[in-house]
């Protein structure tokens, strides 16, 4: 390469660009360095996750927030994982210790629009769940999927019951279910709730009720010699219970039909059992299954990876040497003095300014303007200055020129301002002179840690999307 | 006679199953057995119309777990709904 500059200025740029594309180890350096931490609330923020090292997101549950609550407001968290859509992999699970969570992401690619989705399990916290059995309590879709369980398990077995109980479990929970519609009115970010585990707990615990209430405890209620008026078969087990609870005083039974001390005591041991079982079943539903469900949440982050970090670019441009009244073209290689910056960064003006401004040196091949008589002799000119970043492609040269004049002979030097473009910033050339990894963009300081569980996840569908 | 036969249930592990039973004007006065894994308990239960209605049957199958039971009075040739218990 030196030989190359010493031969020709217009060969240094080339030559340069050539070495650093063989040379891959450069452009694109083996993964496994060291991840890093990003905080949650900086990218929910706005702040770009950074790419090519094993990213761990860090947070408090306060920072989970579906809408403007906290999810912690509502649940008790016990879990969390991190991914993206279109992942391949699956998430390895994350960690909440007291009010801090953690959970990793892998690597990402450069420049990559991330649909940064965080799945929260957990069960349903006590403030809320009275305010969902009331929901329940009120909602026509689980009386209706209620009355279905009892239809379904009249004259029916424990085998029988057992089976139904897993269908209502199963038209409570899951994405549809009415309990978690309840659920997704008080926190709308709620993806499902697991009801099975804790229904087949609650089940198993109070299998003769859930058996005998729609069964032998209201045939019972049928009896011959203490039958309660108003109780057929095929009144719906709700309206048995509220006619139940009406009576109290052996009058209360005398006008239900019952007569006789011995028979009254027999129908009020029915009435006594049948509504015991009721509301062991409705409590078992409501509130058993409502504190020990399991609820997913899913928040969804639209995010970007860093833009590739640059320790340099090549541009190409025209600068104009007012001195000779010459428009030239020129290719520059630009360093960044200051450690690689991030492609998107710049702006004349940006509080960033160690990411703008850049080291410049190259060569000047010829003659933009149509000029019959230039003045530097054989075309070639060695231009060198100060590059500064306008935004992701275009940059302003400023500096010098030193060229061989053509009629003295002698090596000058004079001013030359110039536009160009940064071409290693075009999609198909920006891993050119780049870092192989990048830190994120609005979480620098927030220190490094390694992968706590060193996976690697690819990233499958995710298209290549670039973020301008 | 023994009109219908109710509220089967037992406490856990007692292997006690109680009852209540309706029976008309002559009251009863026979046997009322159950049946649990193919074994045969029974017990004999006098009752006036306007005794106590309850009435028991003590088995050896305390701590046996769940078991669908029917009491049946072996004269009136009456039984109870089949219900499930916790023996």
């Amino acid at each position: 390469m030196n030989r190359c500059v010493l031969l020709s200025a217009r060969c240094a740029a080339i030559c340069v660009l050539v070495a650093v594309v063989a040379d891959p180890g450069l452009a694109s350096q083996a993964a496994g360095s060291a991840g890093q931490t990003v905080k949650y609330s900086a990218l929910v923020s706005g702040g770009k996750l950074p790419y090519g090292k094993s990213v761990t997101i860090t947070g408090t549950l306060d920072d989970l927030k579906c809408g403007s609550e906290a999810v912690s407001k509502k649940l008790n968290v016990t879990g969390i994982t991190a991914s993206y859509l279109g992942e391949s992999g699956t998430p390895p699970t994350g960690t909440v210790d007291g009010q801090n969570w953690t959970a990793s992401l892998g690597q990402l690619p450069a420049d990559t629009a991330i649909n940064l989705q965080v799945k929260i399990t957990g069960t349903i916290a006590p403030a809320l769940r009275g305010v969902i059995l009331d929901k329940l309590a009120a909602s026509g879709d689980f009386a209706r999927d209620i009355e279905v369980f009892f239809q379904m398990t009249r004259n029916e077995g424990t085998s029988g019951v057992e089976l139904e109980t897993e269908r209502l479990m199963q038209s409570l929970g899951g994405a549809s279910g009415t309990l978690t519609k309840i659920v997704q009115s008080e926190l709308p970010c709620v993806a499902a709730v697991d009801v099975t585990t804790a229904a087949t707990t609650a089940f198993r615990k109070n299998l003769d009720s859930f058996a005998n209430l729609n069964h032998a405890d209201q045939q019972d209620l049928m009896a011959e010699g203490s039958a309660i008026r108003g109780v057929t078969p095929q009144t719906p087990p709700s309206e048995v219970y509220s006619l139940l609870k009406g009576l109290k005083t052996d009058a209360d039974y005398q006008a239900a039909g019952v007569s006789g001390s011995s028979h009254i005591t027999v129908a009020r041991g029915a009435a006594g059992k049948y509504t015991a079982d009721y509301e062991t079943v409705m409590n078992n539903l409501g509130l058993t299954v409502v504190s020990e469900s399991s609820v997913g949440v899913i928040l969804d982050n639209p995010s970007s990876t860093a833009d590739l970090n640059k320790y340099a670019g090549f541009d190409v441009g025209v600068n104009y040497v007012p001195r000779i009244n010459e428009l030239r073209q020129f290719d520059m290689v630009h360093v960044y003095p200051f450690g690689p910056v991030e492609l998107g960064a710049g702006g004349l003006f940006t509080k960033d300014w160690k990411a703008t401004y850049s080291l410049a040196a190259g060569v000047s091949i010829g003659d933009f303007s149509g000029n019959a008589s230039s003045r530097i002799k054989g075309e070639n000119a060695f231009v060198y200055g100060l590059g500064i970043r306008i935004n992701k492609y275009f940059r302003v040269a400023v500096g010098g020129m030193v060229y061989r004049d053509a009629a003295s002979n002698r090596l000058l030097n004079e001013g030359f301002i110039g536009p160009s473009i940064d071409v290693t910033a075009l999609p198909g050339l920006k891993q050119i002179f780049s870092s192989s990894s990048g830190s994120s963009t609005s979480s620098k300081g927030s220190g490094s840690t390694s992968n706590p569980s060193g996976t690697t996840r690819s990233q499958g569908a995710q298209n290549g999307t670039e973020t301008k | 006679m023994v009109q219908s036969i109710v509220t089967a249930q037992s406490v856990a592990g007692s292997g006690l199953i109680t009852f209540n039973i309706n029976v008309d004007a002559g009251g009863c006065d026979e046997d009322f057995s159950v049946t649990i894994d193919n074994e045969t308990f029974t017990n004999h239960v006098k009752h006036n119309s306007n005794d106590d209605p309850a009435a028991s049957i003590q088995t050896t199958k305390g701590g046996a777990g769940e078991r669908n039971i029917v009491i049946v009075a072996r004269t009136s040739n009456k039984s109870s709904i089949p219900r499930l218990i916790n023996l």
